[in-house]
């Protein structure tokens, strides 16, 4: 479901306050439905051009896709919940040893 | 009632008296997310915006329930299918490109240009981004000068000549727009056999998706037409959408909890579907029945439509050392494009050979379900000596690939028996002569297509047998869900997954089938029942494929639509709307000239008996009896409150669902003298 998202830098892992975000783009079949729930979560809209996740047609083989999060991703982990396909993970923060409510 | 004078101008005031715009420039406030109707003129090169009103969406829920509607207004009477005068509607799912769970469909509408065809309408899984550009109808009136395609985008709509585009394959044109506009822009286009005029040609979008049967390509071609590209970035409205979010994020679940079903569609899409669980094929010596080859020499993976968590649409690249090494494309019907027509069909055994034809014909732009259909009874025909090879101008015979892709791109081409192939399988049938007409296996003048057990008509009828017969396009899946058993998805056999999913397709307490009366009584009087919940699914944009249909009951659709768009409506109201679509549809293809015996089959089902193989058992049926078909018809006309004679609709059906300005404006043809 590739849309024209605005130019910005791009990764294909975010860590972000110790929450860690993964995508491995041979498993995304382009459905597009992280840009779907990215962009509502986050800009409160059903619009995946202003999502923080991007997913574009690969150029170097028919049906692949180049999947990578933009330089606004916070890690929030919403996208993962909504990718059915297994290619974005999230990683819970580890919890600090010894860490109290103190 | 309406003034035929001003409707011959499309004008938007002459529609019928209730949704008259004028005076209401914006959509109510009661309603959400419906996009604008954008009509394009392609003689004058201009264009308008048209909204969609509250009562357009309370009477034909929105997607292709409103194209329809707008078919029937903008071809109010018998039109050259490829004359100026004919409308090509493309109509996009109402919750397409929102979050709702495969709501990705979209419908392109017209008057076929297949012989025996009348109501031309395909449905596929794209140009969502239309919606984002801020319409949900897209017409198109008219013939441009010169080759054009309709360029889309949020501020503006442009006729862009295609000159250097016309003659182009579908995927040489895809490729040209991607590298001329981006390749975020979605693009429908015709290829060559669009261009000339096959009446089976097809529209593909994006070099993979098909809308392929009754042969809309030619439509297009008609009319310079060359594509259809958009691009959008708008948000699109949702009245609740925190309810929205929960509400998909839980049918998500349920679709993905079905994990056998999932296994099965990312493996093999619907082919593996079909030979793997339903296992119950025509016979054939292809290598496609053994999945193990299927794998051996194909590199393959998911792709899916936009918002699907299925993904059941392939990638597929031919292994090294193989015929037509890496060979790569997409196909969206693993059986209706590829497996079925050239494997089952035309016996191609190498699978790697089957999956050259399957990229030949979308490249060339063809329906591969007709194009196979005409090729399999050219070489019937020649077989019986009722065609000699000389005429035919190739060697051509079963299961050869390279014979196979010759005669596609001579009917794509229009060139030697290939342009008396191109106007279809009954004027060449009758072409060839009396004896040969005898060899067709057609619905509605178009060829059976290979896809599944369903393509034979039995006398052990089910839905989904029924549904290739009654639907008003001809032979294609449509209006079948539930299929019949023996599936993953359905274990039990038609009438108890029916009796079963009484509440799911929203049929009342007390006309849920009889489990115990025959199949062909229960059958007929179900079936306007599927039909309807079937209609609601499509105009919503949801496809067609079970285990997504599966999460999908009436009562959840019909939330969905209420949380989408605001409007509050019941799941009766909405299976009353399909029912008020489909027998507008009716009527139109009436008015088209579509009689009871267009909902008859070739003589050879009545005639012939048929053979399919079920885990390796080969089982014989009879043909069909002529006497029950003439039953189950009656039953089904009456079913749908339809006289059983003529197969007419009855006036009182038909002001009962609010379309008696439908008796006004046709009462000639409803009711014959």
């Amino acid at each position: 479901m590739p849309f024209r998202l605005e130019e910005s830098s791009k990764s294909s892992l975010v860590e972000f306050e110790r929450r860690v975000i993964d995508i491995d783009a041979a498993n995304c079949v382009g459905c597009g439905l992280c840009m779907m729930a990215c962009s509502w979560v986050k800009q409160k809209q059903f619009n995946p051009t202003l999502a923080f996740v991007d997913i574009q047609r690969d150029d170097q083989r028919e049906g692949d896709f180049d999947a990578q999060f933009t330089e606004l991703c916070d890690a929030c982990g919403f996208c993962a919940h909504w990718c059915y396909y297994d290619a974005i993970h999230f990683h819970k923060p580890a919890k600090k040893v010894g860490a109290t409510n103190e | 009632m309406s003034n035929p004078q001003r409707r011959k101008q499309y004008g938007i005031s002459s529609w019928h008296g209730e949704y008259r715009v004028d005076e209401a420039d914006e959509q109510s406030s009661g309603m959400v997310g419906f996009g604008d109707i954008l009509e394009v003129d392609l003689t004058a090169g201009t264009h308008r915006r048209l909204p969609v009103t509250e009562a357009m969406a309370r009477d034909y829920i929105g997607g292709q329930g409103i194209g329809s509607y707008l078919l029937s207004q903008y071809i109010p009477n018998v039109v050259d299918p490829l004359g100026p005068d004919n409308v090509l509607i493309l109509s996009v799912g109402q919750l397409d490109a929102s979050v709702v769970p495969s709501a990705s469909r979209s419908t392109f509408l017209s008057r076929s240009p297949n012989p025996g065809t009348y109501l031309g309408m395909s449905n596929g899984g794209g140009m969502v981004q239309l919606r984002n550009a801020g319409f949900d109808q897209l017409v198109m009136l008219g013939k441009a000068e010169e080759p054009v395609y309709i360029k889309i985008t949020d501020e503006e709509v442009e006729l862009v000549p295609a000159h250097h585009l016309w003659g182009r394959d579908t995927y040489e044109t895809v490729d040209d727009i991607w590298s001329e506009l981006g390749d975020h822009y979605e693009v429908a286009c015709i290829g060559p056999a669009g261009e000339n005029l096959v009446r089976h040609a097809a529209i593909i979008g994006d070099k993979h998706v098909a809308w392929g049967r009754t042969g809309l390509g030619a439509v297009m071609g008609s009319k310079n037409l060359k594509a259809i590209v958009v691009s959008g970035t708008q948000q699109i409205q949702i009245a609740e959408p925190v309810r929205m979010m929960r509400l998909c994020q839980r049918t998500n679940e349920e679709i993905t909890g079905d994990t056998e079903s999932i296994r099965v569609w990312r493996d093999g899409g619907t082919w593996k579907w079909i030979a793997d669980v339903e296992r119950e094929v025509p016979r054939a010596p292809s290598e496609v029945f053994d999945l193990d080859m299927y794998d051996e020499k194909l590199d393959h993976r998911p792709i899916a439509c936009p918002g699907c968590p299925v993904g059941c649409k392939h990638a597929l690249k031919v292994r090294e050392g193989l015929k037509h090494a890496g060979l790569e494309f997409i196909v969206g019907c693993t059986s209706g494009t590829m497996c079925g027509p050239f494997g089952a069909g035309l016996g191609v055994v190498p699978v790697e050979e089957v999956a050259k034809c399957a990229e030949v014909v979308q490249r060339l732009g063809m329906d591969s379900s007709s194009t196979a259909g005409l090729i399999s009874l050219l070489l019937e025909l020649h077989d019986a000596r009722l065609i000699s090879s000389e005429e035919i101008g190739i060697d051509a015979h079963w299961g050869d690939e390279e014979s196979i892709v010759k005669l596609m791109n001579m009917i794509a081409r229009r060139e030697g028996i290939g342009g008396r192939l191109a106007d279809g399988s009954v004027p060449f049938a009758e072409s060839v002569g009396p004896e040969a007409v005898n060899f067709l296996v057609d619905w509605k003048g178009m060829a059976r297509a290979v896809t599944s057990s369903g393509g034979q008509l039995r006398s052990e009828m089910s839905t989904a047998n029924l549904a290739w017969a009654v639907n008003f396009r001809g032979h294609m899946d449509r209006h079948r869900y539930p299929f019949k058993g023996g599936t993953a998805d359905q274990p039990e056999g038609n009438i108890e997954t029916l009796v079963k999913l009484a509440d799911h397709l929203g049929i009342p307490a007390d006309d849920v089938p009889d489990a115990a009366a025959p199949k062909s009584e229960s059958v007929p009087r179900a079936m306007r029942y599927i039909q309807d919940y079937n209609t609601v699914a499509y105009c919503l944009g949801f496809c067609d494929r079970p285990v997504i249909l599966n999460a999908l009951a009436i009562e959840r659709m019909a939330e969905m639509y209420r949380l989408a768009t605001g409007i509050q409506v019941q799941a009766d109201d909405l299976l009353r709307a399909a029912r008020r679509i489909w027998n507008l549809e009716k009527v139109w293809v009436t008015v088209q000239g579509q009689t009871r015996q267009d909902d008859y089959p070739s003589e050879r089902y009545f005639i012939e008996e048929s053979q399919h193989e079920k885990l390796g058992e080969v089982r014989t049926f009879p043909p069909v009896s002529r006497e029950v078909y003439d039953q189950i018809m009656n039953d089904y006309y009456d079913a749908e409150g339809w006289h059983p004679g003529t197969g007419l609709p009855r006036i009182e059906t038909l002001e009962e669902l609010g379309l008696g300005w439908l008796v006004e404006e046709h009462g000639d043809v409803l009711q014959p003298a």
